[in-house]
């Protein structure tokens, strides 16, 4: 026998991105809390809504199944006295799994002998034993922020007001909140006011939906769609892609209904972001565009209700808006007063980082660093990021960044059109307008090599800014957006393939804030900024699905840049290559014995205390196997080295298999560790320099394989 | 007479509040006799909110932000503008319909209208106090600040209070129809022009351009300084009000534009020191009186046995880490 189980928790208005991470959490719950019940159970689906979350399980079995458990107890010569008698200790045991002394019988183990019970456990009924999980499972859900009520101990993301249980017909008695479950729910706010009887599970959807509540969010999401996209479509245009809105006004109403605004053409020649910022950020309200992505003088807004009185609703909204947008044109009629080039003096007013100087001198910073950058990776970029460095932070300086929360985040954005309007070169308005990008995981990077420039520059000099102001990221805490500006910084050099060394970088960025303070503990902030930026690229690269060990091979890597010897982890779109060139060669069977010789090659090394010569003597080199060595080796290098200037990572792991049989020939035929220092140290140098070939890329002694722990 | 139409005038507002929320058990109190930023500010909010006791209070606030003054030219700013403010404590089940009842006294059909609850976290750094809730739109427009306590002056608030502030002059002008504060029907014939714009002008003039920094920082200090001094005195009703003048002294000064930003965060700090001590000094004292707005006895002995318990453990934890020092 199975019966359906329906719980909702009914709350006051929970904010709008509370409600999908909460309902992850009570599905899961659910589903984990059944299974360690062992109650069998069918589908389970989540529905929420500002007032309500809810789960509905169907075909939950009506009791536990039954089970027998083996238990271990105590030994054997603990477990009974000289006489043969129960100790102490067994008669406990006995009591704690609810079963008579006379049932334990003697076991044999590899560590003596033990007494065991079977203990038999009869199932619960479903409805004993599901208000208690229902009850937990409520009280422990997450939000990013909880709040307390009445005068309870209970927290929760707003104050709970009513539960709803009902296994089948019948209500489960769960407590909690300072509340007994029911099977009373209510209806929308005001299209249904007083309670609403469920009678059962299945009629819990339909039941809502005649109180005019939509709790499925699913369906609820495709009305919400559905209605803005046939309203834009009677404005003679379509609603502007915003799949976050659509999200936030699906769960900002139980009950939706679109509707159409408009405010006066003139507004459209405000820059399309901030009106489009000005309808979103606090009206919630979707833009619209023509066919052809230029704006219509009107908005799509979705309303908690039904037709009624829409007229005012409308005219109200519309009211708001104009308020709204006059603030808009006039921030932006004041900032186009002055050039972004007049303001450049202006930005010295303006603390940067704490101890950190001024914007003026970010700004200079970044003019230094953009060209350094642009002579290393785009050379014909150079004079536009130099310029847009200088301008780029003047946007900071104007009403519509400065005094209006909702415009901040058109940083950049403005200050590119600033620069338009002010007859700036359109390379730099583009980079200017770029140079935050990307602002998260999921945005876009910049288009134009001048922007990716000058964002490198400002996310690197950001990063390397911090560290001098021991402003560091430790475990989840990074209140200066350290992290974020480091992934977005990393992100450009792999997915646009820049070769950058991350050491010379943070030499070069640091540069100016050491001279600036020459108490600075420079080694240590330099090493910790090492750290930092070898933690960023591994972060990267398990993130694009590289394995840990071979991660650790390639950023341990020891490779040449700009003719410095520099860790593998320097150039993080070097190493993101060679990690996947392993990763593929993974599969091939002669991998693993190769590693294991690399292996044997490394740790004879290790274990060398002298300083080995820094040439290889051939005329010390008798045997045959040596010599064979030595010209395999020889052939490997030149048959590589074009591969090696190509970066044909795939081609070069198997060229230099090829290795593997006169290494091993070698260490059959030849003892590395004699007396005679000259030809020991020799040998040792012959293995130090097929070490070194493999190393140009990878590091393989941190390759875990079959058969052997890391 | 008849009741005045709440849609005619914002004296009727204020009437059809004090009358909903009176019968709600709501003492209805009065403004607080000196220069507040919020109705929060009033002892009967941030004090009363303490501890506890049980209270329902409702009154106006005329509420002071010097920064927001326009010379009375402004259609929507301006430096004085009027709260209505009510605390309900503790907060009851059905406080979200109670607030959406009071709009109906009003003359507001939520079926007619788009009234929403939207997500506010509010906070004042000045007062050490903070609180979950909703901002609540009409139409797109805030109208009222919802908010359950959680902190106040620093202190855990055992009992959680709803407090829910309406602005009146914008609901008044969505009821009016008006798109200008200035031509807001105060009574009958009377507009908030005809009130306030000469007013507004003058305190935008003396805000701005007249208020005499360097004895506002001296007067800050001698607030500051008189605050701490009455507290210790355990005269907690003067030394709150030194608490309230301090912070306006602040207000003034940052409208004249005479504290960096820099400095910002240290002044609101100072002020939020001597809030904490204003709310430590109320807390004790409550307990000292023995509660006496709790009617329930067994509840009242309860609470006090509480409060003893607490000072009992802080005592001895005073005594462990003494004995640790030595």
């Amino acid at each position: 026998m199975s019966r359906d189980l329906l719980f909702e928790i009914g709350v006051e208005e929970l904010p709008s991105t509370y409600i999908e991470p909460a309902l992850e959490q009570l599905g899961r719950g659910v589903r984990a809390g059944l299974a360690d019940l062992r109650l069998g159970f069918g589908e389970v689906v989540t529905h929420g809504t500002p007032r309500r979350l809810a789960v509905i399980v169907s075909g939950v079995e009506d009791r536990q199944g039954d089970f027998e458990e083996e238990a271990m107890g105590p030994a054997a010569k603990v477990a009974f006295d000289a006489e043969g008698k129960p100790s102490k200790a067994l008669v406990g045991f006995c009591a704690g799994k609810g079963v008579d002394v006379s049932a334990v019988r003697r076991v044999e183990t590899p560590k003596g002998q033990y007494v065991a019970v079977t203990v038999k456990h009869v199932g619960r009924a479903a409805a004993e034993v599901l208000p208690a999980l229902l009850a937990g499972i409520a009280t422990k859900l997450q939000f990013p922020k909880a709040m307390r009520w009445d005068d309870g101990d209970y927290r929760f993301g707003r104050p709970v007001r009513w539960l709803l249980a009902l296994l089948g017909g019948d209500v489960l008695p769960v407590q909690a909140f300072g509340l007994a479950a029911g099977r009373t729910t209510f209806g929308h706010r005001f299209l249904h006011p007083g309670t609403l009887e469920i009678a059962s599970p299945a009629g819990y959807l339909a039941a809502l939906e005649a109180a005019h509540v939509i709790a499925d969010h699913r369906v609820r999401r495709a009305a919400v769609l559905e209605q803005i996209t046939k309203v834009a479509a009677g404005m003679g245009g379509r609603v502007v892609a915003d799949d976050e809105l659509v999200d936030i006004n699906t769960f900002l109403v139980e009950w939706p209904t679109a509707f159409a605004g408009a405010f006066e053409p003139h507004y459209l020649d405000l820059p399309r972001e901030v009106i489009v910022t000005a309808l979103r950020e606090h009206q919630r309200f979707h833009a619209a565009e023509q066919a052809d992505g230029t704006l219509l003088p009107g908005f799509v807004a979705v309303r908690n209700g039904d037709a009624r009185g829409l007229e005012i609703v409308r005219r109200g909204n519309e009211g708001v808006l104009v308020a709204r947008l006059e603030d808009a044109k006039f921030y932006w009629d004041t900032d186009r007063r002055h050039t972004p080039a007049e303001q450049v003096e202006k930005l010295s007013g303006v603390v940067w980082m704490e101890g950190l100087g001024s914007l003026r001198e970010k700004a200079a910073r970044l003019e230094s660093l953009g060209g350094w950058l642009a002579e290393r990776l785009a050379p014909g970029a150079k004079a536009s990021v130099a310029r847009a460095a200088l301008l780029c932070k003047t946007d900071l300086l104007g009403e519509m960044i400065g005094s209006g929360k909702e415009y901040a985040s058109l940083e950049g954005i403005m200050g590119g059109y600033y620069a338009g309007r002010a007859g700036e070169p359109r390379d730099v308005c583009a980079a200017i307008a770029e140079h935050y990008r990307p602002r998260g995981a999921g945005d876009a990077l910049p288009a134009s090599d001048a922007g990716s420039l000058l964002s490198l520059a400002d996310k690197l000099d950001h990063v390397a800014g911090a560290f001098v102001a021991g402003k560091i990221p430790s475990g989840s805490e990074d209140p200066y957006g350290v992290r974020r500006a480091a992934n977005g910084a990393v992100r450009i050099v792999l997915e646009q393939r820049r070769a950058l060394d991350l050491r010379a970088v943070a030499m070069e960025m640091t540069r100016a804030f050491f001279a600036a303070n020459p108490e600075l503990a420079q080694a240590e902030i330099m090493r910790k900024l090492g750290e930092f930026w070898r933690g960023r690229v591994d972060t990267a690269l398990d993130e694009r699905g590289v394995a840990y060990d071979t991660r650790e091979a390639a950023l341990e890597a020891r490779i040449e840049l700009d003719g410095a010897a520099r860790p593998g982890w320097c150039d993080a779109a070097d190493a993101l290559a060679r990690a996947q060139a392993l990763g593929a060669f993974r599969g091939d069977p002669r991998f693993a014995p190769l590693v294991v010789l690399y292996k044997r090659v490394a740790n004879i090394l290790k274990a060398a205390p002298e300083p080995l010569p820094a040439v290889l003597d051939r005329a010390k080199l008798g045997e045959p196997a040596e010599q064979a060595l030595v010209s395999a080796l020889e052939k490997a290098r030149a048959a590589t080295a074009p591969l090696w200037e190509r970066k044909a990572y795939a081609e070069i792991l198997p060229a230099l298999l090829e290795l593997e049989a006169v290494i091993h020939g070698f260490f059959d035929h030849v003892m590395v560790n004699v007396d005679d220092a000259p030809v020991r140290l020799n040998r040792l140098r012959l293995l130090a320099d097929v070490r070194g070939l493999f190393l140009r890329g990878w590091d393989l002694s941190k390759v875990v394989v079959e058969g052997e722990k890391a | 007479m008849s009741t005045p139409n709440p849609k005619d005038s914002l004296q009727a507002m204020i009437l059809a509040l004090e009358h909903y929320w009176a019968e709600r058990g709501c003492v209805i109190q009065q403004p607080y006799p000196s220069e507040v930023g919020a109705g929060t500010f009033n002892p009967a909010t941030f004090l009363r909110a303490l501890g506890p006791e049980p209270w329902r209070v409702a009154y106006v606030e005329p509420s002071r932000r010097p920064k927001d003054g326009r010379y009375g030219e402004n259609p929507n700013r301006f430096q004085q503008f009027f709260q209505y403010q009510v605390l309900l404590k503790p907060a009851p089940g059905d406080v979200v319909d109670a607030y959406f009842g009071s709009l109906r006294a009003l003359g507001i059909e939520p079926l007619e209208r788009d009234l929403r609850l939207l997500e506010d976290d509010w906070e004042s750094p000045t007062l050490g106090a903070a609180g979950l809730g909703w901002q609540v739109l009409m139409d797109g427009t805030e109208i009222s600040q919802f908010t359950y306590f959680q902190q106040c002056g620093g202190l855990e608030l055992p009992i959680v209070s709803a407090e829910l502030t309406y602005g009146l002059d914008r609901i008044g002008m969505m009821l009016q129809g008006t798109g200008r504060v200035q031509d807001l029907q105060w009574a009958p014939g009377v507009t908030w022009g005809d009130l306030w714009v000469r007013n507004e002008w003058e305190w935008s003039h003396y805000n701005f351009e007249q208020a005499p920094v360097a004895e506002l920082f001296d007067m800050f200090k001698i607030w500051e300084a008189e605050a701490g001094r009455l507290l210790d005195l355990k005269l907690v009703s003067p030394g709150y009000d030194a608490v309230i003048k301090c912070s306006h002294m602040f207000n003034l000064l940052d409208a004249r534009g005479a504290i960096s930003v820099s400095e910002r965060v240290g002044y609101i700090g100072r002020v939020r020191q001597i809030a904490r001590k204003a709310a430590l000094a109320y807390h004790h004292l409550r307990a000292e009186l023995g509660y006496p707005l709790i009617k329930d006895e067994p509840e009242r002995e309860r609470w006090l046995a509480h409060y003893a318990d607490a000072q009992a453990r802080l005592k001895s934890q005073a005594a462990k880490k003494q004995g640790a020092a030595k």
